[in-house]
């Protein structure tokens, strides 16, 4: 190895010329002794990276895959497919109303779905099947099939249910139908409204202020159901930060209003692109949970928390918080005149949260 | 025929597609620079804090982007930064650190035996380590890692005139060390 490297000053003093030169000399073996275990956790780190490369490869494909399918259900709802295409496309996904090709054109109207409340106007239709060859026998029972507009909304939202009733393939209108509700850790189900079909078999029904999960199913008077269609309730969660007790330290208050009591909170810190657990409160009965975070002497620390999901909820994520650094915070209070309490009470709070099913 | 930069990016390249012997190439290349600038910061586990900086290093090299210097100045800011969290871990004062890695050189190595055996690394480091941080870690970085003026003031959140200044003062301090001068006085 030179004792000089490209760039580096040639000792002014002759006297140092020994000391640059033991500086830069080559590394004993005390030096190199680790040479095994550095191998050992290079082959380690490159195998890890390339598990996380295959998960990442296929995550991808699994992504691209449930695109591409549910492009194609969606261009098959609407019959912007091919007729051939459309017809095999209605022949797998009938159940979820894809209509045929030949009727595609002429039935788009009446398909519109008699919309009792004003949310109705973004519900799907529910095609019956028109084609009774592809189905043999499929007319010979009543067929009731319900969808809802959303399966996951925010907590306290709105949702709307669309549902078709039809015998023989022919739309069943006038007939009265009770939506059911089951809540998602309570027994039992109970009627929570009802609607007339509409001259297309149709009918549309709204539900308000869902604050937990719950499921619902249509019933005809014959005793007809539909199969239950679950909504998942999104819980917003809020993180904010303070001050902490002792010098060197925040604190982080996650709040969850519309969560239990008792529910987990997870408080996760980034590390490049990865998010880690760091600890674990849960809610106390004003639906906050506090954590005490050191500050970090150098290099912004990012925090946000997660609150699984539960029977009654779906799973949710805070905004992100950045807690500066102890040096560069200093160096900021310092350059503005302000001591370092200054400097972190100016710091703006936490943005109101993400949600994430 | 290529530059040291275009072989430091061919290592690299090799380096990041897995190959091992690259890979050791580069970790025999920096790690005694490394644990050198460690010790200088007064880090007792020198070892471990090279361990955990080569493995963030490993870990984001694919993020990497950059030639030989950028490198250099990537590796030891990592290293830096590894130090900083283990001397707050323990609650250490620098001063503490400091004392702990210059007095093995006095009590062991006595002038006599650094002028007839010459200066070793070690020695070197510990009269490194000696100087004031800011002088000892701009001499570390300058002499030891060889990262330009420019890099040493990035990493160390300081204008390069201030490390100039700092580096002028910490080789003239090391200069006039008796040690130092009588190495001169054998070569003469």
């Amino acid at each position: 190895m030179s004792p000089y490297l490209p760039d580096m000053p040639r000792p002014e003093d002759p006297a140092l010329d020994h000391l640059f030169r033991a500086l830069t000399a080559d590394g004993s073996a005390d030096e190199l002794a680790d040479r095994d275990a550095a191998l050992t956790m290079f082959r380690d780190s490159r195998r890890r990276f390339r598990r996380r490369r295959r998960f990442a490869s296929s995550m991808s494909t699994a992504a691209a895959v449930v695109v591409i399918t549910g492009g194609m259900a969606a261009a098959a709802y609407a019959t912007a497919l091919p007729a051939p295409v459309q017809h095999v496309a209605h022949r797998l996904l009938d159940r979820i109303g894809v209509p045929d090709a030949h009727r595609s054109s002429a039935s788009s109207s009446a398909h519109s779905i008699a919309a009792p409340t004003p949310a109705a106007a973004s519900a799907p239709a529910i095609a019956s099947c028109p084609c009774q060859a592809s189905r043999p026998g499929a007319d010979a029972a009543p067929n009731l099939v319900l969808a809802a507009s959303h399966v996951q909304i925010p907590a306290n939202g709105d949702d709307v249910l669309s549902g078709r009733l039809a015998h023989g393939g022919q739309p069943e209108p006038g007939v009265r139908v009770q939506l059911f509700e089951h809540v998602d850790g309570r027994p039992g189900w109970r009627v929570a409204g009802s609607a007339r079909t509409d001259r297309d078999g149709d009918v549309t029904l709204a539900v308000r202020h869902l604050s937990s999960n719950a499921s619902f199913r249509l019933a005809a008077p014959d005793g007809t159901r539909s199969t239950a269609v679950l909504i998942t309730v999104i819980p917003p969660v809020y993180l904010h930060l303070a001050l902490g007790g002792r010098p060197g330290t925040d604190i982080l208050t996650a709040r969850a209003p519309f969560a239990d009591s008792g529910d987990a909170v997870v408080l996760q810190a980034r590390a490049g692109t990865v998010w880690y657990r760091i600890g674990e409160q849960v809610l106390n009965r004003d639906h906050t949970a506090s954590f005490t975070v050191l500050i970090p002497l150098s290099g912004d620390s990012d925090y946000r928390v997660v609150v699984p999901r539960t029977t009654a909820h779906g799973s949710a994520v805070s905004g992100q918080v950045r807690i500066a650094a102890h040096l560069s915070r200093s160096g900021r209070a310092d350059r503005a005149g302000l001591g370092r309490r200054g400097a972190r009470q100016a710091r703006p709070a936490a943005s109101p949260a993400a949600m994430r099913g | 025929m290529g530059t040291e930069a275009d072989d430091f990016d061919d290592e690299l390249v090799r380096v990041r597609s897995g190959d091992e012997t690259a890979f050791l190439r580069l970790w025999e290349n920096l790690q005694p620079r490394l644990l050198r600038y460690l010790r200088v910061l007064g880090c007792d586990e020198a070892d471990d804090v090279a361990s955990e900086t080569w493995l963030q290093v490993v870990r984001d090299l694919h993020r990497f982007e950059g030639g030989a210097n950028d490198f250099r100045c990537w590796l030891f800011t990592i290293g830096r930064h590894r130090v900083i969290d283990a001397s707050r871990a323990r609650i250490r004062s620098r001063d503490r650190l400091m004392t702990a890695a210059v007095t093995p050189m006095v009590s062991e190595n006595p002038v006599e035996e650094e002028v007839l055996g010459g200066l070793s690394a070690k020695q070197a480091v510990a009269l490194v380590a000696g100087l004031s941080r800011d002088q000892a870690e701009a001499v570390a970085l300058r002499i030891i890692v060889g990262l330009d003026t420019a890099a040493v003031a990035r990493i160390l959140g300081k204008s390069p005139g201030a490390v100039r200044i700092a580096l002028h003062r910490g080789l003239r301090t090391l200069a006039a060390d008796p040690r130092i001068r009588a190495l001169e006085a054998v070569d003469q």
